[in-house]
């Protein structure tokens, strides 16, 4: 296992934000058109993050036109140019999974100070 | 075709030049060395026995010691046999590492899978079970019928039932070779491989596709071939190659229909011709399909996906929850 780990290092971003379940992040996402490449942002609020190494991922989850969406990021990926925190969160669980049950002002999230 | 005796390290992920995401296996493979060479007149058959992974001296008995010292390498823990065309290319001693293979190669690899131990037959087979309500107890997975009892009034053998599962030798074909570590002896492999981590498994270069161009159409040129034997039998000409034309007929046939065969040889060589031509069209088309394969991959990869929007939601394996349900309530929201 300790080669695999050792493997994934090569793999691995040097630099990562630090953030938690609970924060609203900005991830900017390399998206392919035609030949060009440009970035878009997704925003949202971070309801997991699990897996290590290069497996790990993070879902974002953000009310759009009143649909919820959530998108699984894996976190190392090329893909992911940038990850910007907006708002630190103060939860008390890893996984916030209630807050698919919740709408409007119960679906806030407390900012930490 | 010679290969490489490896342990399975196991699973991750890497990300590909383009950005995707591969499952891929990791296989630490080798060094092997040759630990003898199998000749067709020593033991009828050409093949190379390797050898990897050291095994100390104590545990290893007599006979076996001076075998690998015969080679004149350390005592090995796993030996295995690879077939080969042609056995001149190693001696006894030579090493073999990962560099026979490179990214983008086409392997097989044979390994043991777990043991399940006694397994029920929906796992085993598949099975559906019975249905799970409407007055069902005990039948839940159970194995429904296995015969009738007026005839045959036996169970037939190889009736599918529970039974011992896995721990058997499982060859997984065509997988691709994503990367490869010469430094740390390691084969990434796209995919899953049979087995548990640290399981013994054989790396071997897939040979030439019998598997993708559908059996079917190999057997309808066999059988075809099989046809235009038959002919050229009933009619010897001195067109056939292959065939065992009987030479007693040929000489027995009489000096005129030689004379008539002249004329009908070059159509029949014609056809023949055609039928060849047709033998190596699937193997010329599996390669075809391959490299077209390849290529689709690429061009997937770099090309640009016709739906823009949908693009960067399918980036990444990234999933969208379906919408929920709408309500007035969030409209107010907004």
């Amino acid at each position: 296992m300790d080669v695999l780990r050792q493997l994934e290092s090569e793999q691995l971003k040097g630099q990562v934000p630090d953030f938690a379940p609970g924060d609203t992040v900005k991830v900017h996402v390399l998206v392919r058109e035609g030949d060009k490449e440009r970035s878009q942002i997704f925003q949202g609020v971070v309801i997991k993050r699990k897996g290590s190494g290069t497996n790990e991922t993070f879902t974002v989850r953000k009310v759009s036109g009143g649909i919820g969406v959530e998108r699984i990021f894996p976190l190392h990926s090329p893909h992911i140019s940038k990850i910007q925190v907006v708002k630190r969160g103060k939860v008390r669980r890893s996984k916030l999974y209630y807050l698919r049950a919740l709408k409007g002002k119960s679906a806030r999230i407390r900012e930490k100070k | 075709m010679i290969g490489l005796i490896g342990r399975k390290v196991g699973m991750t992920r890497l990300f590909g030049q383009d950005g995707k995401s591969l499952a891929v296996t990791a296989i630490l493979a080798g060094p092997c060395y040759v630990i003898q060479i199998r000749t067709d007149e020593r033991e009828g058959y050409q093949a190379v026995q390797l050898g990897a992974f050291d095994r100390r001296k104590k545990l290893v008995r007599k006979p076996q010691r001076g075998h690998f010292a015969k080679a004149g390498v350390e005592p090995k823990a796993k030996l295995a046999e690879f077939r080969v065309a042609n056995t001149d290319l190693y001696q006894p001693g030579q090493e073999l590492r990962v560099d026979i293979f490179a990214g983008g190669d086409r392997v097989n690899v044979v390994g043991t899978s777990k043991g399940k131990g006694f397994a029920g037959a929906v796992k085993r087979w598949g099975f559906a079970g019975g249905p799970k309500s409407h007055g069902q107890s005990d039948r839940h997975r159970a194995p429904g019928s296995i015969g009738g009892a007026s005839w045959p009034s036996r169970v037939w053998k190889g009736m599918k039932m529970a039974g011992r599962m896995g721990s058997e030798r499982i060859t997984v074909r065509n997988l691709e070779v994503v990367k490869v570590d010469l430094e740390h002896n390691l084969v990434m492999v796209k995919g899953a491989v049979p087995g548990a981590r640290n399981g013994y498994v054989l790396i071997q270069r897939t040979t030439e596709l019998k598997s993708l161009p559908s059996d079917s159409e190999v057997v309808e040129t066999t059988e075809k071939e099989a046809q235009a034997q038959e002919k050229t039998q009933e009619e010897p000409t001195p067109v056939v190659g292959k065939t065992e034309v009987p030479s007693s007929t040929q000489e027995k046939a009489p000096r005129e229909d030689v004379s008539d065969e002249v004329d009908e040889a070059p159509a029949r060589k014609e056809a023949s011709h055609k039928k060849s031509v047709d033998k190596t069209k699937p193997e010329e088309k599996a390669k075809k399909d391959s490299s077209k394969e390849t290529a689709s991959q690429k061009t997937e990869a770099e090309a640009p996906v016709s739906s823009q929007g949908k693009v960067s939601q399918d980036m990444d394996q990234s999933t969208e929850v379906s919408p929920k349900r709408k309500s007035t309530g969030e409209k107010k929201e907004g």
